[in-house]
């Protein structure tokens, strides 16, 4: 689970992942909604969330919340399926 | 002199006049004004249709069909309008501020009207409008579809907006060929009309961010590199995460 945040203010995020209990990684993008990497990835709302495959392929996004299990479930079988 | 003048107005006058008076504009006229007290669009098209079969080659058959394909969307008389617009009229200049309205038609002749204004335009601007929005409707069919993919239960709300003829045409679309369609449209857009202005920059820069986007932006595609600090001012790429699968979130508090 990696994140990609656009609040303006760095020290009231730090804030926020420690309150909010947020342990994974976040590439702070400039404090902007149209940051350089919401610009490169071009997106248009948030929250926004997409599964990127073992292999580094897009393979959902802007995906609803109540399939996110499912989808991940999906793309770990294919993993250790391509293992054996 | 004075009389001279006088008679050049008059003259001309009467050509305008003479102009303005052929029996399609007359029939058009009668016809906008019956529409504007009774209302009900649809049961006006088929007669507005009419006046442009009756006189093919008058410019008020380009108006009467507008006429249909900007009041009445989704209709077997709409795709009449169309399909006679994209035989007889493609290169007409009134078409020009129309490209939009043909676009929201909600008919499966819009897509082909469109490619014949792009190819037979009557100037650069209005091909380049027709490229502009054959781009736009191409994308929300590309919409409509991966909505369908996502819920399937919309269907018959689908056939129930955009009619019969035109929903049952959606619903088969595949989402790859309509990629393709949509990577041919920017391509022309970038070879063509690169430099035509649009509220959101020039088409040139519109159609390298929409080719960007069809080619690593896609499911099935590889996504570009995030390579950036964290939180906490240390530096990371999405790369290192390969071999993992990755879940990936835009957000932020605002």
């Amino acid at each position: 689970m990696l994140g990609v945040n656009s609040d303006k203010d760095r020290k009231a995020l730090k804030v926020t992942l420690a309150e909010q209990d947020i342990t994974w990684r976040n590439w702070w993008d400039n404090g902007l909604i149209d940051g350089p990497i919401h610009t490169t990835w071009q997106v248009v709302q948030r929250p926004s969330i997409y599964i990127i495959d073992a292999k580094g392929v897009l393979r959902f996004k802007e995906i609803q919340a109540d399939q996110i299990d499912a989808a991940i479930d999906q793309l770990l079988a294919e993993m250790t399926k391509g293992d054996k | 002199m004075r009389v001279l003048i006088g008679t050049i107005l008059i003259s001309i006058v009467c050509s305008t006049a003479i102009a303005e008076d052929s029996i399609a504009a007359k029939e058009y006229q009668a016809l906008v004004d019956e529409f504007e007290l009774e209302g009900g669009a649809r049961t006006f098209a088929k007669r507005f249709l009419k006046i442009a079969q009756e006189h093919p080659s008058d410019p008020k058959a380009t108006e009467a069909l507008l006429w249909v394909v900007t009041n009445v969307r989704g209709r077997s008389d709409t795709t009449a309008a169309l399909q006679l617009l994209e035989k007889q009229h493609a290169s007409s200049a009134q078409l020009s501020s129309a490209c939009a309205n043909i676009a929201r038609s909600r008919s499966i002749a819009a897509e082909k009207l469109l490619r014949a204004i792009v190819t037979q335009g009557d100037n650069l601007e209005t091909r380049a409008a027709a490229c502009f929005h054959l781009a736009r409707l191409l994308e929300t069919e590309s919409g409509i579809i991966v909505q369908l993919k996502q819920q399937p239960e919309l269907a018959p709300r689908v056939l129930q907006y955009y009619g019969k003829e035109y929903g049952k045409h959606l619903s088969g679309l595949e989402l790859a060929d309509l990629s393709k369609q949509r990577e041919l449209v920017y391509q022309q857009m970038l070879r063509t009309f690169s430099k035509i202005k649009t509220t959101d920059g020039t088409m040139g820069e519109l159609a390298q961010k929409a080719l960007f986007a069809i080619h690593h932006l896609t499911v099935g595609k590889h996504p570009p590199e995030i390579k950036g600090e964290d939180v906490f001012g240390k530096e990371f790429k999405l790369s290192d995460y390969r071999g993992k699968v990755v879940m990936l979130s835009f957000w932020g508090h605002w």
